[in-house]
């Protein structure tokens, strides 16, 4: 990487645009290509059986997509009075060659911000909890630290435990 | 998706329709043995594989495919008779080209069985010729060395060239009988020069060619394989690099060919590139000199004397090299030919092989969608539908005047664009019933059983999705009425039937569904064994009539039957339960008739379409849920009836009878206590009847089912969801389902509170 940081052009193309969201008193963030777009939350169907995270399916232009929320297994705390309705990022994923969107629920979108690739620093193994295996990186901002989501991470593990392999989630 | 994979796309999608031609093409040939132009159909199917595989590389198909069409072509030669063994071992081969089309389609390559081609080599050699071990692979040079077979003379005004049969153009008959080699052709270069043919081909490819897929190198290497070659490139045209267009063909290939083959040999070699290329062949005769051809409409008709057929040569590797070889013999003699090659004469009317990548099918235009695109456009049709009719309120409001016609012409425009996005998912049960000829006649086959099929009613329309999951229960049912319920020729005579067994397939409407039937004019069902079975395993009471009407219906009952019975049973039953199952995922039911000594029929019940349902909307601890109208038989108020306790289940009497309830508030653990009232929706369960009990009807619905997303799948107890006329979504339930699952609860709390007496029942 140390000829293209020389070469301002390519330095700039490597740049990515990072959406900057709160979940559960962290500050989160997610590369801005994945997220389709963010919605206020609205009416949720709540799915009885469903997994723990799941907080229902809701209505996104005519398709039904289903709406999870992280905290509960990232182990993160939730603010049972929130002073502001928490909104839903739209997520894509890509499974052998189709898109197919999943909410994310957060507790609300602050800023979208470009950083180079050298910005994002390697995610400590410990410190984060149970939230550690789905952090792909950390980037020093302002007078903390972004957690970069591994979104496809935790569609795995929403997947798997689906299925009942890896429970809790 | 790279140029690349979008051909080899192209390739697969082309070779399972053509691999479905070849297979019916093979079926009919039996029945249609002098259906000449049918014969070339099939040829030709043969013949777009081989094309189409080699043209993506896929040089084990194409080859494999040669052998195929190497043996129609025999047959087409009237060199082979076909039989019922040519036809076994052509579908087999066919069975073969399908499992290595899908294998590629997956990223392997699988060897053809050798035994296989050793089969097809046996038709290939002729009897007159010892059996010459088959060549390993591929010849680049024509098979020499052989003795010249003495050429057959056909007595009859018959064509050479099969692909010019019926339906060919004036031009390519006319041009028939010019064609004519120089004296009798010997295959042999010991034989001298004169036995060869000498071509001089000219190939310049069309503005499209290279867009279409088509590698003119893979012609030039079939030219190659048919005798030594000159190929000469001609880059007089390429243009200047400014104006060079990277997907277009500049180059113009001149060949010079020595070959044993004749001319209509090479026909076969330019099938795909003639489309839009310019192709034309002048033969030279030993004197080496260039006939120029009469125009082809000028040539004389086709006349007896001067026609004369002998195998044409085949070179594969699966050809014995004792395969032999053209001679064209012409009573005048009409040393070379000219053959020009407009591309437009090229493809006959309904008979024109496919080329691959084209869209020239003069058949009502077609054209590809995805089909999640498709489930998509459905989706939002079904909502636009629903927008229209929440907006139609607002004809009640003052001063809407104005807008009463707008709002009509969206109800009216909505609902059409609806029903014809649904309308899109319906294809013909015929796409399902065109494979069961070949499977009655395996089963036929391996039974020893004489059997005719009947087809009826195959234009009826059926969702898609129907179709395609219908195939594997239909094989299972037919599977068992040819080895349970046909009986042998032998038995047959003796009871005064016809030898022929007969199955029949029928499809046609009732009311909004669309019942399929099986039927076979067999033994009939085994009752008096079927009840015994019944009483042993305690789903029916002993003493049960024999014509009781629930006998019949044992049959489906899981683990009703199993291997050792199949005698016993005439074999009914044997995973009956998962072909019902099948049916009713799809929403749909199974029913059977039967008359001893008379044969029985299984009835296929299905909605025309998976996309909407008629539901019933409920409500249940301030959710709405929709429940399929099917499912339900009856619905009953439940004022403030305790339910009682039979074993350990919450039983309520309906008008009597005592009825399992499965309460839905229990099942999704909600909480509060449930209304005085609730109402209970009456389904059945393992032939029996079971209520699920919740708080509120609320009225009926049609809605788009929609899956519940990926993984959701796997909850069973839903369906899928649906989006209401208020815009929110609400799940489908699944009363099976729900009615299994609670079943299956029931036990596992059974067996914990034996398992640990001293604990109090779980709370599940």
């Amino acid at each position: 990487m140390a000829d293209t940081t020389t070469d301002p052009y390519s330095e700039s193309s490597l740049t990515q645009s990072y959406v900057i969201f709160r979940l559960g008193g962290e500050d989160y963030t997610l590369e801005v290509m994945r997220v389709q777009e963010v919605l206020d939350m609205g009416a949720l169907t709540h799915v009885p059986g469903g997994p723990p995270s799941l907080r229902g399916v809701l209505n996104l232009r005519g398709k039904v997509v289903p709406v999870y929320d992280l905290r509960l297994p990232f182990g993160l705390t939730v603010d049972p009075t929130p002073t502001r309705a928490p909104c839903v990022l739209m997520v894509e994923s890509h499974n052998n060659g189709e898109v197919s969107v999943t909410g994310l629920l957060v507790d609300r979108v602050s800023d979208v911000l470009d950083f180079s690739p050298d910005e994002v620093q390697p995610a400590p193994q410990l410190g984060l909890g149970k939230a550690s295996p789905f952090v792909r990186g950390l980037i020093r901002h302002q007078e903390g630290f972004l957690l970069v989501l591994d979104v496809d991470r935790v569609f795995a593990a929403l997947a798997g435990a689906k299925i009942g392999i890896a429970g809790g989630f | 998706m790279s140029g690349d994979d979008r051909f080899r796309e192209m390739f697969f999608e082309e070779a399972r329709e053509l691999l479905l031609s070849l297979e019916e093409g093979l079926m009919e040939l039996e029945r249609r043995k002098d259906d000449r132009a049918h014969l070339d159909k099939t040829f030709r199917a043969a013949h777009s594989i081989k094309g189409a595989a080699a043209m993506v590389g896929m040089s084990g198909i194409a080859d494999f495919t040669h052998g195929v069409e190497a043996v129609l072509d025999k047959v087409r030669n009237k060199t082979l008779n076909v039989d019922s063994d040519v036809i076994s071992t052509l579908l087999e081969a066919r069975d073969h080209l399908a499992t290595a089309v899908e294998a590629e389609a997956a990223g392997f390559a699988i060897p053809a069985p050798i035994d296989l081609i050793k089969r097809l080599e046996i038709f290939l050699q002729d009897p007159a010729t010892i059996t010459p071990p088959p060549a390993p692979a591929r010849p680049k040079a024509p098979v020499i060395l052989l003795p010249p077979e003495p050429p057959i003379v056909a007595p009859t005004a018959k064509k050479p060239r099969a692909k010019k049969g019926a339906g060919t153009s004036p031009e390519a008959k006319a041009k028939k009988p010019t064609k004519k080699s120089a004296g009798a052709e010997t295959p042999s270069t010991l034989k001298a020069k004169p036995g060869l043919n000498l071509f001089r081909i000219s190939l310049r490819p069309g503005p499209e060619m290279l867009k279409r897929g088509v590698n003119p190198l893979g012609v030039l290497d079939e030219l190659r394989d048919l005798g030594s070659c000159k190929v000469t490139t001609d880059p007089d045209e390429i243009p200047s690099l400014a104006e060079l267009d990277p997907e277009r063909c500049f180059f113009t290939w001149n060949i010079e060919l020595e070959t044993a083959v004749g001319p209509d040999r090479l026909d076969d070699v330019f099938l795909f590139v003639a489309e839009d290329s310019t192709v034309t062949i002048e033969q030279i005769d030993e004197r080496g000199i260039i006939k120029i051809p009469p125009p082809a409409h000028e040539a004389v008709a086709p006349s007896p004397a001067v026609v004369a057929t002998k195998p044409k040569p085949l070179l594969s590797p699966l050809i014995p090299p004792k395969e032999p070889l053209t001679a064209i013999i012409s009573a005048s003699d009409l040393a070379a030919t000219i053959l020009p090659k407009p591309a437009p004469s090229k493809p006959p009317a309904p008979e024109a092989p496919r080329p691959l990548n084209t869209a020239s099918n003069k058949v009502p235009t077609r054209i590809r969608v995805d089909a999640g695109q498709l489930d998509d456009l459905v989706g939002l049709a079904g909502e636009l539908a629903v927008l229209s009719d929440n907006l139609q309120g607002l004809r009640e409001l003052e001063g809407s005047n104005t807008w009463i016609t707008t709002l009509e012409a969206l109800d009216r425009v909505s609902r059409l664009i609806r029903d014809t996005t649904l309308e899109l998912r319906m294809v013909p049960v015929e796409e399902l019933f065109s494979r069961f000829p070949r499977v009655v006649r395996d089963l036929a086959d391996r039974s020893g059983k004489e059997i005719e099929l009947r087809i009826v009613g195959q234009d009826t329309r059926l969702d898609r999705t129907i179709v395609e999951r219908l195939s594997e229960p239909m094989i299972h049912l037919i599977r068992n009425a040819v080895d349970h319920g046909l009986e042998t020729p032998e038995e047959r005579q003796a009871m005064g039937k016809p030898r022929m067994g007969r199955i029949t397939l029928q499809a046609g409407h009732e009311g909004d569904r669309v019942a399929l039937r099986i039927e076979e004019d067999g033994r009939g069902l085994n009752r008096e064994a079927i009840v015994k079975k019944g009483i042993a395993k305690g789903l029916v009471p002993i003493g049960t009539s024999v014509d009781d009407p629930r006998v019949d219906t044992l049959i489906f009952e899981p683990g009703f039957s199993t291997r050792d019975q199949v005698s016993e049973l005439s074999g009914r039953g044997v995973g009956l339960d998962v072909v019902r199952d099948a049916v009713r995922s799809l929403r749909g039911s199974l029913a059977v008739e039967s008359q001893p000594g008379k044969g029985t029929a299984f009835i296929f019940r299905l909605p025309l379409t998976l996309a909407l349902i008629d539901g019933l909307l409920v409500e249940t601890a301030g959710s709405r849920y929709v429940v399929p109208l099917a499912q339900v038989e009856e619905c009953v108020a439940l004022n403030g009836t305790q339910p009682a306790l039979s074993k350990g289940r919450p039983c309520v009497s309906v008008r009597g009878e005592l009825v399992p309830m499965v309460p839905l508030r229990s099942v999704f653990h909600c909480t509060g206590p449930a209304p005085l009232r609730q109402e209970l929706l009456l389904t059945r369960h393992a032939g029996q009847r079971v209520g699920v009990a919740v708080d509120k009807l609320l009225g009926r619905v049609q809605a788009v089912i929609q899956s519940l997303g990926e993984g959701l799948g796997v909850l069973g107890r839903f369906s899928g969801a649906t989006i209401l006329g208020d815009g929110s979504v609400s799940l489908i339930l699944d009363l099976a389902a729900l009615v299994a699952e609670s079943r299956a609860a029931d036990t596992q709390r059974a067996i914990q509170m034996q398992l640990s007496s001293p604990s109090p029942q779980p709370s599940a």
